[in-house]
């Protein structure tokens, strides 16, 4: 159980289906990152189970997927949402390498939208009286999303992706 | 002009949670997958999930700062012996409740120490120390919050003119001591002139909504030892220079003056309202309030007329521009120039601000949930021909209920059905109709009992754990509500299931939409039918019709089982067969002809996957029955049903029934032969058998006869009753046997030798079976003797015949020939014979012709064994051979019962 806050199971959706399919198991953790200087001087990083976390804290989350219906699945789509009270951290979302296949992650700020960044929004501003459409680019701190598009899983493989965010 | 400066409050707090999200926040995230599987068929998948908590942090600011005592963030004059005011805000930076520890601390590079000094709680933040207004040490703030302070010192009676007073005041959290706020520096002077102190209020003190009003007071006195005056030129109004002592306040940013709300009133001078526009001072109010730049009080009065102690007021109200970004300040600080020594020379004019105030811009919140984009359901935006595709390609179409907060959208079931086991989409949009980013928690009520109903993002598939943001103002929010339907729900009116968005900036802000799900249809059904008329919708011809059958066959009934449900299903098969209960067994026809498939399937009680998708998908089978051997004629109902396994009051079936024939069969044995005198009767015994399934009535017939004068009978009771063939008759059950005996009579001379070979046929209905009885005639002075050891034996047993013939006349008799035909039911055992005739070998023949002096060793069924007494010594029997009178053959004859 390390790694984990307090966890609770919620596959009631799942579980009430009647014809639903298994195949692909999903582990989310989360853990707290530390940064201390060590003896040598040098500024080291250390990762603990997040149970408790203070604002401004830097929490990773880490999503591992594995492919357990024995056969081959495709487009496999993985995403982690950026709970509200935190903020994607630039930069911490990586490629996922699987072979010679590199996918890069995709980001969204409704959850509905992912593309590579930068990604942008039209919103409507008040200019004056009266309101304007603007197409804005919508910054990492604002992103609610980031998903992995695994093209093919072939089965047994387990795959892991993880990102980092900053606590409010 | 000398200015004090003072640092104003944080800068802008742009949203709500900004300074730390609240302790004991629960962090909550559920990741998930959406994935195509090895059959084609998209799937989604969700994560556990994973709960952070966020714990306390403390923080305390204090304003305005002072950094040291040389850079007091505040100075205020006062009388030797009197008392300053200090006004400051404390502020709980941290993200929980805590308590501020409040202490004062004396200046060291100062002129005297404060004789006494207290801290006050400013609780109506009007900057003035009000009756009820407490002393205290420490403030209790919730996480964000603020409080108004008034630090009294009392300038010690020994200070003089010109002297300086530092002090500090410092918080401390009381929950991480660590936390602490300590420059917070103010100066109080001794002044020998006249002062005016100011201190500016306003009201209300806390947030203000964009389009509220906000009331400011701004209070001054003279506190110096001297009396005051104006200061000439201080203001051009309307084109005039005039002197007096100016209170001057600019409208701040964000606000526009309000018509006719400025006063003023002052005991010593006179005073008067003033504004200020581009163009300079004015006395008349402009009609324009956006005009104002500034609202001002101008006390006139001649030397040093502003006495000690004397006071004014002004106020005056602003409004808070609809645009006004929530979070943000609003500051305001009035000025006050005055002569201090009214002797009106300009080197020593003085200018004294008073306290800032500051006032921010409430966060409005606003939300609108409705219908597919059109939050505000009034009718724009929504299509009813738009819809919204799920995940797995339905297309679901609504129509929409106008109307907060009745709206509803309802699915629109002429285009989009709804049956039992489907999942149901709705497409929502909420939209932020507040004045700041805002995030929106979702909630769904009337979800019925057994459905299982799923807040989701605009894909159908993301999960929404938490509230959903943030939205920018007047922007809007996709989402989706999915139900599972359970696989037997049938209803006959609308289900309402309502959703509710509630602001997270302001809980009490919420607005719901109803999601409509029409009456629901059964989502499952079968339809069963005699082979080639499942799933045709009519069920008049679903019932085979067989032909009728004779026992020992076997029926097979195909039949085809067709999912008329809307989604898949499997079916468990049974057949019931009575009253008889022949044995059936359900088969597979995998190619769909009729016929049992080779090789033989194994057999079935379930149909296996029907899927709706493609559609008509069915599957064929055959029941096999198999009706006994010797099963009585009459009839079998067959039910064969089919049940559905997802929802088993989903169930159809099947009647036919099996018709089994009467069947007739005789059997009718063995063929006899015998000898007879004439005249002389002999009987032959038959069996005959009824081989069929139902009773017959037997009739009998004799033909073949060439001798018409015999007579032949026959007897249905074991010999008591004769009857004339034609008139002979029996009833014989199913499977039950009778003995027939046919008896002849010969008649009065009727030469020896004379043979007659009759069939005796036996009929009942189509079936007929017969025997061949022959019947030779021998010489009448012969009498024949039969005789047999045992009345009963059971099989194994010997039976010993003893035959005697005997030469009852006078004369010899010539060719003598006895013979006894094999009696049925039996095995030849032995046959031996003596005789008293002198001179005479007995031979014997099994078939009248060849002749030997050994006993035949075997018999075969149905034939005879023949015995005469050789006299002439020729080995064979012919007329030479004679039988003295009174002489006899004696013939043992051995058989063991089969």
């Amino acid at each position: 159980m390390v790694g984990r806050g307090r966890f609770l199971v919620a596959g009631l959706f799942l579980a009430a289906l009647a014809l639903a399919a298994s195949g692909l198991e999903l582990e989310l953790a989360s853990y707290k990152v530390l940064k201390f200087t060590n003896d040598e001087g040098e500024v080291v990083e250390k990762t603990v189970p997040a149970a408790e976390v203070a604002p401004g804290d830097v929490l990773l989350w880490v999503l591992t997927a594995k492919n357990t219906s024995g056969k081959t699945l495709k487009q496999v789509a993985l995403t982690i949402p950026i709970p509200p009270r935190t903020v994607y951290i630039a930069g911490s979302a990586h490629p996922l390498k699987l072979g010679e296949v590199v996918i890069e992650p995709l980001f969204s700020y409704d959850g509905v939208h992912f593309s590579r960044p930068p990604l942008k929004k039209r919103i409507r501003v008040k200019e004056g009286d009266r309101f304007v459409e603007k197409e804005v680019v919508v910054p990492p701190e604002a992103y609610t999303h980031v998903r992995w598009l695994v093209p093919r899983l072939e089965p047994g493989v387990k795959v892991q992706v993880s990102l980092r965010t900053r606590v409010r | 002009m000398k200015r004090v400066l003072f640092v104003g409050l944080l800068a802008v707090l742009a949203l709500v949670w900004a300074v730390g999200t609240p302790a004991g926040t629960e962090i909550r995230n559920q990741a998930s997958a959406s994935y195509i599987d090895s059959a084609g068929l998209p799937q989604t998948t969700t994560s556990n999930e994973v709960v952070t908590v966020v714990q306390e942090v403390y923080g305390v600011s204090i304003t305005p700062d002072g950094s040291d005592e040389a850079n007091p963030g505040q100075t205020k004059s006062g009388l030797a012996g009197g008392p300053v005011y200090f006004n400051y805000v404390v502020t709980n930076t941290g993200n929980t409740t805590d308590t501020i520890n409040l202490s004062i601390e004396q200046g060291a590079a100062d002129d005297f120490d404060f004789s006494s000094h207290t801290v006050y709680l400013d609780a109506n933040c009007n900057a003035q120390l009000d009756t009820g207004e407490s002393a205290v040490t420490s403030v209790n703030l919730a996480a964000d919050a603020s409080a108004c302070l008034i630090v009294e010192a009392t300038i010690p009676s020994s200070a003089t003119d010109g002297q300086m007073g530092n002090l500090n005041i410092t918080g401390t959290s009381q929950g991480d001591s660590g936390e602490t706020d300590t420059n917070n520096w103010a100066r109080a002077t001794v002044s020998g002139t006249g002062v005016i102190s100011a201190t500016k209020s306003a009201d209300p003190s806390g947030p203000v909504a964009p389009g509220g009003t906000i009331t400011y007071t701004i209070h001054g006195s003279n506190t110096g030892s001297d009396d005051a005056g104006g200061v000439a030129s201080v203001a051009n109004v309307d084109g005039n220079d005039e002197n007096g002592i100016l209170v001057s306040d600019p409208i701040p940013t964000g606000t526009t003056y309000v018509r006719n709300s400025a006063s003023g009133t002052t005991i010593a001078g006179t005073a008067s309202v003033i504004y200020q526009t581009s163009s300079g001072w004015t006395a008349s109010e402009p009609t324009n309030p956006a005009d104002v730049i500034a609202v001002g009080l101008l006390i006139k009065g001649s030397g040093a007329f502003f006495t000690q102690g004397a006071w004014f007021d002004l106020s005056f109200q602003v409004q808070v521009d609809a645009g006004a970004a929530p979070g943000s300040a609003i500051e305001n600080t009035a000025h006050v120039q005055y002569d201090p020594d009214g002797n009106s020379s300009t080197d020593n004019n003085a200018t004294v601000n008073t306290n800032t105030t500051t006032t921010t811009v409430a966060t409005v919140a606003g939300v609108q949930n409705g219908p597919q984009n059109d939050p505000d359901a009034d009718g724009t935006g929504f299509d009813s021909n738009a819809g919204y595709t799920d995940p797995t390609g339905t297309t679901w179409y609504y129509t929409e209920t106008t109307g907060d907060p009745n709206d509803a959208e309802t699915i629109d079931d002429d285009r989009s059905p709804v049956y039992g086991g489907d999942t149901v989409y709705f497409e929502n949009t909420l939209k932020n109709t507040g004045n700041a980013p805002d995030r929106f928690t979702l909630s769904l009520e009337g979800v019925p009992d057994g459905w299982v109903c799923q807040l989701v993002a605009a894909d159908g598939t993301t999960p929404i754990s938490g509230p959903v943001g943030p939205i920018d103002p007047t922007n809007t929010f996709n989402y989706v509500v999915k139900c599972l339907i359970p696989a037997d729900e049938v209803t006959a009116s609308n289900t309402e299931i309502t959703v509710t968005a509630t602001s997270e900036n302001d809980p009490a802000v919420s607005n719901p939409v109803k999601d409509v799900v029409p009456p629901v249809q059964p989502g499952y059904g079968v339809d069963i039918a005699q082979h080639g008329n499942a799933g045709d919708g009519n069920d008049s011809n679903d019932n085979p019709t067989i032909p009728s059958v004779d026992p020992g066959t076997t029926v097979l009934i195909p039949f085809d089982v067709y999912n008329t449900g809307h989604n898949s299903d499997t079916y468990d098969l049974s057949a019931e067969l009575s009253p008889n209960g022949f044995p059936s067994t359900i088969y597979p026809d995998a190619n769909c002809d009729g016929e049992m498939d080779d090789p033989t399937p194994a057999p079935v009680t379930n149909t296996g996957l029907l899927s709706t998708d493609p559609p008509n998908d069915h599957k064929c089978f055959i029941l096999s029955v198999e009706v006994p051997a010797g099963q009585a004629p009459g009839s079998e109902n067959v039910t064969i049903t089919a049940t559905s396994n997802a929802n088993p009051s989903v169930t159809d079936y099947i009647t036919t029934t099996i018709t089994v024939n009467p069947v007739v069969s005789l059997d009718f044995t063995p063929d006899r032969s015998g000898t007879v005198t004439s005249p002389g009767t002999i009987v032959y015994t038959h069996t005959l058998t009824n081989n069929g399934n139902t009773s017959a009535t037997v009739s009998f017939s004799v033909s073949g006869s060439t001798h018409p004068t015999w007579t032949y009978q026959i007897s249905t009771d074991g010999g008591s009753t004769w009857y004339d063939p034609a008139d002979a008759s029996v009833g014989l059950g199913a499977g039950a046997n009778q003995e027939i005996q046919v008896r002849v009579i010969v008649p009065d001379g009727e030469p020896i030798g004379a043979v007659d070979a009759v069939t005796v046929t036996a009929t009942a209905g189509s079936a007929t079976a017969s025997v061949t009885d022959t019947t030779t005639v021998v010489g009448g002075d012969l009498r024949l003797e039969k005789q047999v050891d045992k009345t009963e034996a059971v099989p194994g047993e010997t039976l010993t015949y003893t035959i005697t013939a005997i030469n009852i006349g006078t004369a010899d008799l010539k060719q003598v020939i006895v013979s006894d035909p094999l009696p049925s039911y039996t095995d030849f055992v032995s046959v031996s014979a003596s005789t008293d005739i002198s001179g005479g070998t007995v031979l014997y023949s099994t078939d009248g012709v060849n002749w030997s002096s050994s006993a035949p060793t075997s018999l075969n069924a149905g034939d005879a064994i023949y015995v005469g007494v050789d006299t002439d010594g020729d080995n064979d029997i012919s007329d030479t051979d004679l039988m003295p009178p009174g002489k006899s053959i004696t013939i043992t004859f051995v058989v063991r019962v089969q």
